[in-house]
């Protein structure tokens, strides 16, 4: 999954501060950086996930600094009281710019940075309204910490709650910038799952071409959204994603489409396709089931047959697949999937597709909620 | 004499390519009278413009790297004299969740000899303040190289600095930061249309400016970008203790120190455009009169008075605009010259500031024009007028114009009166406006030439009476310099006025710079009570310890320690030295106070919350005994009282003494930055200083020492390294001055050719008559130097008493030494004997046969 979220990171690094300053340089130190120096290579001084390790909680929901790029992502499907639906996406990435060091010259010194992305759509509405934010990890501005839980840039945070238990985390998280403000209590209603082999996600030949990741695919969402100024009162559900890695990329991957389905059944069905050069589905891809009480099946990829129906391109001119269906040939199920709106592709730093969706059955019966993510389009 | 009545405009058409012609072949017949008028002309302008691009170029400079700095900031959060705690910057960002705020921490660095302001930012916070081309979403930077800015010791320079240093992208590169010596890595060049604004800075992160400037755990400010009043409430709300001033003032008030500086520097140019003036006056003046009888013969032709003065304008205007422009060429080659001054004294008196290029704007460029045009076209109406006058076809003597020339003397002497008294009435009538005072100056200097022709003429009649002395000299010709000298009035006297504002100036200015030397020097003797002084480095935050001040007091010949805190704070919105000092109690405690809060201001600054603050503070914020002022300590806003206004011609931006107790109650700061010692009067200096140096050595501290004698050289050599550009002013003045003299000379002895063919022919030798007119050019310095002393004197008093003290707030005593007196008249003397050098030894040789002959 969140591979994007590699990526962006990424591409944060690289592309980054470009825009800022044109008439800075007139040499964008750009033109040498692709993907692949940044993921693949590289990551010298940093520790690589080349295995499995345990997982030990709650410490595994503070940083890990000595990877290169981490990230606490929250998405979810939010109803106010009349029933008008929103989506949410909030997302604390830490970037190492630098191999970790604990001999700091002063509070100011920093090797790492945070990236947030916070951003909500409202059913009916004409586009996602998306914000990003930068700090440094120093100064007491951006960091992470396990015990008491807390992520934070800036103003933007998420807390662990009193009641919250390492196995059953249930975080408070604040988020606003101009109208737009987002405070939910997120909790926990399944355990946390291990993804991949046992926390251990390899995403390309290269052992050490992984990631650590775990997810919590149910948690209750209960708060208030204030979108452009209008303040509801809302309930719903939320995904957390939680993945660290120091290199990942395979040379031929150009992009993946993930899917997060929380389906009325209780189920939760996680879909990654890694997209390569030519178009094929990457094998490293990945489909996992999780049942109402929190049991993780991994689904043959042979089983997933993705169908796109609807295209729609974006002002700034990428076409993305934000309609189709999912049909699985082992069980004959087949979920179609809709965007909440059509244009939430968020226009931060880097570009990408990353929306609420409705899931309806072949009948066009609703049959739960997700978010899909599309990148590299 | 027929007249005919047709249209003036056939009749202009007509007359004007006749005009035009002789015009023509007068000029060409002219040709040094031209020159001369345009070296004189193109001299002024120069002056003006160079001057003026000076001061632009230093203004803008200033201007620009300030607006980089301050970018989109509309607030600032500035703390006491240690800045502000960083915790605060954090709390602000993460509790109360103002995003539109960024750390500055920032101070002084050099690379080699050459200063630059040090600015720390921190580039997640950049983009809303200093970038101006990107939108919130993205972070300010360049490129993926800017992330290497987070390393520690990583710097960005401006392309220009970077190719005027010889360096290239990942040269590592030294720096010192008050004394210390470090490393910086460049990682990147600030290039494009903004580098300009970037050329006195070195840009690094927050971290490594905390580092370089060993200021760790503190800000030097926080800049705010406040769009809605209420969240300014809500920040003050936060930090009650701080002081939240408008970056808009600040910067306003910043650029407003040095203003004073570019007016008298302005001023001092038009002077020499006023000379310039006198000279293109002369030079029109005596074209007119040589072409008298072309003008009558016109005005018989049937063209107008007004026809004839607008032809005579527009050939002054066509002078003018050559002259001009030659002016602004070379005021640009001079405008690079005096930047280098201009800069240096900017330096010297208030702030960090390299301008290497010199900037001439459009509007810079029309100023001059406009004052070059404007001075030659007002300074040819007078003649124009005049040849208007021409009755048609009269051939007008030259004595009978010297006869009206010789009238309008007392009009023009009750002129001159009417003006230098309306100059005392501004004087009188304004009281702290800079401009009236320079408008005083110029009204002054303007009536007092007026009386000049009347002052030449009662000095003639005082020579001639009694000329046996020239008679004794020079032979039998003896009174023919004197006479010869107010027959021709109209012209030596405007030459003489030309010399005597340009000498004048000198002299006014030269008693300046004398009386404010000689005030310093008073000053120097006054503050510097301690015989040797240990400096450390400002930006030193620890305290000299205690067992330091012990092992000094201990050691043999000390008799007294004195210790001083001194540093920069905000005060009213601008920059402002505060400077704290512990008193040993003994009488002398080295102020000279302009004046006291009444009785026990001594014990109010002591033991409460008094003040002295300087001169230039006083006058700056109109401030004086018992009023209060707002300064921001670490303790939050505190009031304290003026108890006393005390001399100082140290700090240009104002200077704030407080007591050290007082300063160490207020501001949590328990550093030191200097320790006077007192010694006994046996002391050798020289010999103490090892032992004292041995003493420094025991502890981990930069320090630097000085005697009481070296920081009276090292403070006037700053001292004159200040006016240095004034002297050239000066010089350039009397440059153009002697232009003047130079072409006055010539047309007189031109004019006058057959005069001294007759004196050939009745049996003067060359050698004679070169000494009659060698004589005749002394003379006129020599008057000139003798009017310019009254002159002189009242522009050095205005200057003294009025321009200095609203400019800076100075206040000095008056002196006036003979020596520039005597060097005043040897100037005057000097000028008009080089400048007669080439007319009498021209005339000399002219053979009186052939002279005889043109008639």
């Amino acid at each position: 999954m969140k591979y994007t979220v590699k990526i962006i990171a990424v591409c944060i690094s690289c592309l980054w501060v470009l825009c800022a300053c044109k008439g800075a340089s007139e040499q964008p130190v750009v033109q040498s950086i692709s993907l692949h120096t940044e993921l693949g290579g590289n990551a010298d001084g940093f520790t690589r996930a080349c295995g499995g390790r345990e997982f030990r909680f709650p410490q595994d929901h503070g940083p890990h600094p000595e990877f290169r790029n981490e990230w606490w992502y929250v998405t979810g499907n939010l109803k106010d009281k009349k029933s008008q639906a929103f989506g949410f996406h909030a997302t604390f990435f830490r970037i190492a710019n630098r191999p970790y060091n604990t001999d700091q010259p002063n509070s100011w010194a920093a090797s790492q940075f945070y990236m947030a992305h916070f951003a909500i759509t409202r059913h009916g509405g004409d586009q996602v309204r998306a914000h990003e934010r930068f700090a440094r990890a120093a100064a007491g501005l951006a960091g992470a910490q396990a015990e008491p839980f807390r992520v934070w840039l800036d103003d933007w945070s998420i807390n662990a709650t009193q009641q919250s238990r390492a196995d059953k985390p249930e975080w408070l998280l604040k988020l606003g910038d101009g109208s737009d403000h987002l405070e939910l209590v997120l909790t926990a209603q399944k355990p946390i799952t291990l993804q991949g082999d046992q926390g251990y996600s390899q995403k390309s030949s290269d052992p050490c071409n992984a990631s650590y990741y775990y997810s919590v695919s149910r948690m209750t969402a209960s708060g208030s959204l204030s979108i452009d100024g209008q303040d509801h009162r809302v309930d719903g559900t939320a995904w957390l994603d939680r993945e660290w890695s120091s290199s990942a990329l395979a040379d031929d991957q150009q992009g993946w489409d993930w899917f997060a389905l929380q389906l009325d059944d209780g189920r939760d069905i996680m879909y990654y396709q890694l997209r390569n050069n030519n178009g094929d589905r990457d094998p490293q891809s990945y489909a996992a089931e999780i049942d109402r009480t929190g049991g993780r099946k991994i689904l043959s990829l042979d089983d997933i047959d993705l169908e796109v129906t609807r295209w729609w391109q974006s002002d700034s001119g990428s076409r993305y697949p934000v309609a189709g269906q999912l049909r699985r040939t082992d069980t004959g199920e087949v979920i179609h999937y809709e965007p909440l709106i059509d244009n939430q592709e968020l226009p931060l730093t880097v570009r990408y597709w990353e929306g609420a969706i409705m899931l309806s059955n072949a009948d066009g019966e609703s049959i739960g909620t997700g978010y899909l993510e599309l990148t590299g389009y | 004499m027929v007249t005919v009545p047709v249209s003036g405009n056939t009749l202009m058409s007509s007359a004007l390519p006749v005009f035009v012609k002789s015009s023509l072949r007068y000029w060409q017949k002219h040709r040094w009278q031209v020159l001369l008028m345009l070296i004189g002309m193109a001299l002024g302008v120069a002056v003006v413009f160079a001057v003026e691009i000076a001061n632009a170029s230093a203004k803008r400079a200033f201007a620009l790297s300030l607006d980089a700095v301050t970018g989109r900031t509309t607030h600032q959060i500035v703390g006491g004299s240690a800045g502000v705690d960083e915790q605060l910057y954090t709390h602000l960002r993460t509790e109360a969740g103002f995003r539109r705020s960024a750390p500055i921490v920032e101070g002084e660095i050099a690379i080699g000899s050459e200063s630059f302001q040090l600015l720390g930012v921190d580039l997640f916070a950049e983009p809303m303040f200093r970038d101006d081309s990107t939108g919130s979403n993205s972070v300010a930077g360049r490129g993926r190289a800017s992330l290497q800015l987070l390393d520690s010791g990583s710097a960005l320079l401006a392309r220009t600095t970077v190719q005027r240093l010889g360096l290239k992208i990942g040269d590592h590169f030294s720096v010192s930061v008050a004394g210390r010596d470090a490393t910086l890595h460049l990682i990147d060049v600030i290039g494009g249309s903004r580098q300009a604004a970037f050329e006195s800075l070195i840009m690094v992160d927050v971290s490594t400016a905390q580092q370089l400037l060993d200021r760790n755990g503190r800000l030097s400010r926080i800049d705010l970008v406040i769009e809605d009043p209420s969240e300014l409430d809500s920040i003050r709300g936060l930090f009650p203790s701080h002081e939240i001033i408008e970056s808009q003032t600040r910067n306003a008030s910043l650029k407003q120190m040095t203003q004073a500086f570019h007016t008298n520097l302005l001023a001092m140019s038009l002077l020499a455009l006023l000379v310039g003036a006198f000279l293109i006056y002369n030079t029109v003046t005596l074209s007119v009169l040589q072409r008298r009888q072309m003008f009558g013969a016109l005005r018989v032709a049937g063209v107008t008075r007004r026809e004839l003065f607008t032809a005579i304008l527009l050939e002054a205007t066509v002078f003018a605009v050559v002259g001009t422009l030659l002016g602004l060429l070379l005021g640009l080659i001079l405008g690079n010259s005096l930047l280098v001054l201009v800069t240096r004294t900017i330096n010297d008196l208030y702030f960090t500031l390299d301008v290497r290029r010199i900037d001439v704007s459009l509007v810079s460029v029309a100023k001059a024009l406009a004052l070059g045009l404007g001075a030659a076209v007002i300074a040819a109406v007078a003649p124009a007028l005049e040849a208007a006058g021409s009755a048609p076809a009269t051939v007008l003597q030259r004595s009978s114009i010297e006869k009206q020339a010789r009238g309008m003397v007392p009009l023009l002497a009750l002129v001159g009166t009417a003006l230098i008294l309306c100059g005392a009435l501004i004087v009188w009538i304004s009281s702290s406006s800079l401009w009236a005072g320079f408008a005083a100056l110029l009204f002054i200097v303007v009536g007092y030439s007026l009386l000049i022709p009347k002052a030449l003429m009662f000095a003639a009649g005082l020579v001639s009476g009694s000329s046996g002395w020239l008679r004794r000299f020079v032979g039998p010709m003896g009174h023919y310099p004197v006479r010869s000298l107010t027959a021709s009035l109209s012209r030596t006297s405007v030459a003489i006025a030309a010399l005597v504002v340009a000498v004048s100036a000198t002299a006014g200015v030269g008693i300046m710079i004398n009386s404010f030397r000689y005030s310093v020097i008073d000053w120097l003797g006054q503050t510097l009570t301690s015989d040797i002084y240990i400096r450390a480095a400002e930006s030193q935050r620890e305290a000299i310890p205690d067992a330091l001040k012990q092992d000094i007091a201990a050691l043999d010949g000390v008799t007294g320690l004195r210790v001083a805190r001194g540093t920069e704070i905000e005060a009213s919105g601008s920059p402002v030295r505060l400077l704290a000092l512990q008193f040993s109690g003994n009488g002398n405690n080295g102020f000279s106070f302009r004046k006291t809060n009444g009785q026990g201001h001594w014990q109010r600054f002591r033991s409460g919350d008094g003040i002295f603050v300087s001169e230039p503070f006083a006058w700056k914020t109109g401030l004086t005994t018992g009023d209060r002022v707002r300064l921001s300590t670490d303790r939050g806003i505190v009031d304290f009282t003026i108890e006393g206004v005390v001399t100082d011609y140290s700090a240009g931006q104002g200077l704030i003494i407080i007591n050290y107790a007082s300063y160490q109650r207020y501001w949590t700061d328990n550093a030191i930055t200097s320790i006077g010692l007192q010694l006994q009067p046996d002391v050798d200096i020289e010999r103490f200083k090892p032992g004292l140096r041995d003493v420094l050595a025991r502890y981990p501290m930069e320090f630097s020492l000085r005697s009481n004698r070296e920081i009276r050289e090292v403070s006037l050599d700053i001292f004159d390294r200040t006016f240095a550009i004034t002297h050239v002013l000066r010089l350039l003045t009397v440059g153009v001055a002697f232009v003047g003299i130079l072409s006055a000379l010539l047309a007189l002895a031109l004019e006058r050719r057959q005069e001294f063919a007759v004196l050939r022919s009745i049996g003067l030798t060359p050698s004679e008559l070169r000494n009659l007119l060698f004589v005749q050019s002394g003379l006129m310095g020599l008057v000139a130097g003798l009017l310019s002393l009254p002159l002189g004197l009242v522009m050095s008093k205005l200057l003294v008493s009025i321009i200095n003290v609203r400019s800076f707030g100075w206040t000095m005593d008056f002196q006036v030494p003979a020596g520039v007196l005597l060097q005043t008249l040897l100037l005057a003397v000097a000028a008009a004997l080089i400048a007669g050098i080439y007319p009498s030894a021209m005339l000399s040789r002219l053979p009186p046969a052939q002279a005889l002959r043109n008639q």
